[in-house]
């Protein structure tokens, strides 16, 4: 296509990234909503819902991981912010910073996880096990991919197409948005 | 045709809820309380989001200022 053709055609308001993101996460919340409904109507039939005995879920440190999830957004905030005002260095730094973070949670998850099997709940031991297995590892799941997608286009931001970051700041929300909503009816 | 399309109507309304279901046909209330709220969300989250998308597309596309996105 010669110059002049280019010219003349303009990009899309919406670019490809943007579209291919938001299908994939339209299709990851119907997933959530679907596990979620499970282990509701799963909890409401079992007639003695409980966490099996010498278990204690880690709330506090949970909260805590919260809270990295939580900042891990802001910084994804701040470098869309940024990437607007066209400054490719500090946008870079705020999606390291937004990956970090991300990869800190699922560091302090794994490492509850591994407390928790070695205290004897797995998927297989109770009902309870095998939800909160189910639930907290598809979101773990999550998290894990789009840390390692931050870093990764963190690092080889400048020759991304157009979209891209807004692109991964509809997928990094979502990770952080679910959380919340799993966390309140998993752990409590 | 009509009469087919009568009698579809007496047949559907005639229908029974399906008893062996566990979850939507089961006794125990609280199983059948939360499918009904679990339904309920599987069937207003999607149309929020498609109406979201409508809206925000609308938005989009009827901006005066030429902003594509950087």
């Amino acid at each position: 296509m010669n110059q002049q053709a280019q010219s003349a055609v303009k990009p899309s308001k919406i670019s490809s990234p943007v579209i291919g993101m938001g299908i994939f996460v339209f299709t990851e919340v119907m997933f959530f909503l679907a596990l979620i409904s499970a282990f509701l109507v799963i909890k409401a039939g079992t007639p003695e819902w409980s966490i099996p005995d010498g278990i204690t879920l880690p709330i506090y440190t949970t909260l805590f991981n919260t809270f990295l999830l939580f900042l891990s957004g802001y910084f994804l905030w701040n470098a869309g912010s940024y990437h607007v005002k066209k400054n490719l260095e500090e946008t870079k730094s705020q999606l390291t910073k937004a990956a970090v973070f991300g990869l800190i949670f699922v560091g302090i998850q794994g490492y509850e996880w591994i407390q928790l099997i070695q205290y004897g709940m797995t998927m297989h031991s109770s009902i309870f096990g095998a939800c909160f297995y189910l639930l907290i590892g598809s979101h773990g799941l999550h998290a894990l991919m789009g840390a390692v997608a931050l870093l990764y286009f963190a690092n080889v931001f400048e020759k991304t197409q157009r979209g891209t970051i807004h692109a991964l700041m509809i997928f990094w929300f979502l990770v952080v948005g679910i959380w919340p909503v799993l966390f309140g009816l998993v752990y409590f | 045709m009509y009469i087919n399309i009568i009698l579809s109507f007496l047949w559907m309304s005639a229908s029974h809820s399906v008893f062996a279901c566990a979850a939507c046909g089961f006794a125990d209330d609280g199983t059948q309380g939360a499918y009904l709220f679990t339904a309920g969300i599987l069937t207003l989250v999607p149309l929020m989001m498609i109406g979201g998308l409508v809206w925000w597309v609308r938005k989009k596309f009827n901006s005066n200022e030429d902003d594509y996105e950087s």
